[in-house]
């Protein structure tokens, strides 16, 4: 029993988190939880010095609006990198692990930047971004995204190289397609409310 | 050997965290277009098609 534990200690891991998601979204628990936010966003919006600076100064609202942006851009820039090259598609001259290693150093601080900028422009608009479906949408596909890349494409592609060419590729196109959603979405924001 | 197990249980994990993100991503952006389609057609009914103008009628 040990052996299987330790053997195959990440997959039982992931299996069991997974089961737990499910488990709570039978028993209605997000429900229950997205109701007792409320008082924490009113409290970021009206309490904290994020939200008085957020939603009465402009300027600092733009100029963090264009930090995130271009947080974004390099956020996006490097999973492009990063993806087509795993599709290869691009810079197919270059080998794998230096593209990977050089555009993950890169995201790491486009994701700090983004994060970062985010909670300051969220602080500004709390009260309003709470009640849209699409905001937490972005939440949910930007914590995944990033614990997917961190904790299994980028050990993948460390660990087994580029033997499992298959897995790499539908690996590639799931990190596409969730960066996408992060994008969209979080445009979408901008329109609805 | 063990770094072989190691290697294998990585493929496992990300294989079934890959599906999971895959299908809960497509579930998502599939149900933003019906639900789509569904407030196009109950705004301009029956007549509105995915490739015609609603405005003209």
């Amino acid at each position: 029993m040990n052996e299987i534990f330790a053997s195959y200690k990440r997959t039982i891991i992931v299996s069991a988190v997974l089961l737990l998601i499910l488990v709570l979204e039978l028993l209605n628990w997000r429900t229950a939880v997205y109701g007792g936010l409320f008082p924490l966003f009113e409290w970021l919006q009206r309490s904290t010095w994020l939200g008085y600076v957020a939603t009465n100064y402009g300027s600092i609202y733009a100029l963090v609006q264009a930090i995130h942006l271009l947080s974004m851009a390099l956020l996006g820039g490097t999973i492009l990198l990063m993806d087509l090259r795993l599709l290869n598609l691009s810079l197919k001259t270059m080998p794998v692990d230096v593209v990977v290693e050089n555009a993950y150093r890169w995201f790491r601080f486009g994701l700090m930047g983004a994060v970062v900028s985010g909670i300051f422009l969220a602080a500004g608009v709390a009260e309003k971004v709470y009640y849209l479906p699409v905001f937490w949408a972005k939440m949910l596909a930007l914590l995944g995204g990033s614990l997917f890349v961190i904790f299994f494409k980028i050990p993948l592609l460390r660990k087994a190289g580029t033997n499992s060419v298959w897995l790499i590729r539908v690996v590639a196109i799931t990190s596409l397609m969730v960066w996408f959603t992060v994008a969209a979405t979080g445009r979408w924001i901008g329109f609805v409310g | 050997m063990t770094d072989e197990k190691q290697k294998k249980d990585l493929l496992i994990a990300t294989l079934i965290v890959t599906v999971v993100i895959l299908l809960g991503g497509l579930d998502y952006w599939i149900g933003q277009v019906q639900t789509t389609l569904e407030l196009l057609e109950l705004a301009y009914g029956e007549n509105f098609g995915l490739f015609n103008n609603p405005m003209n009628f």
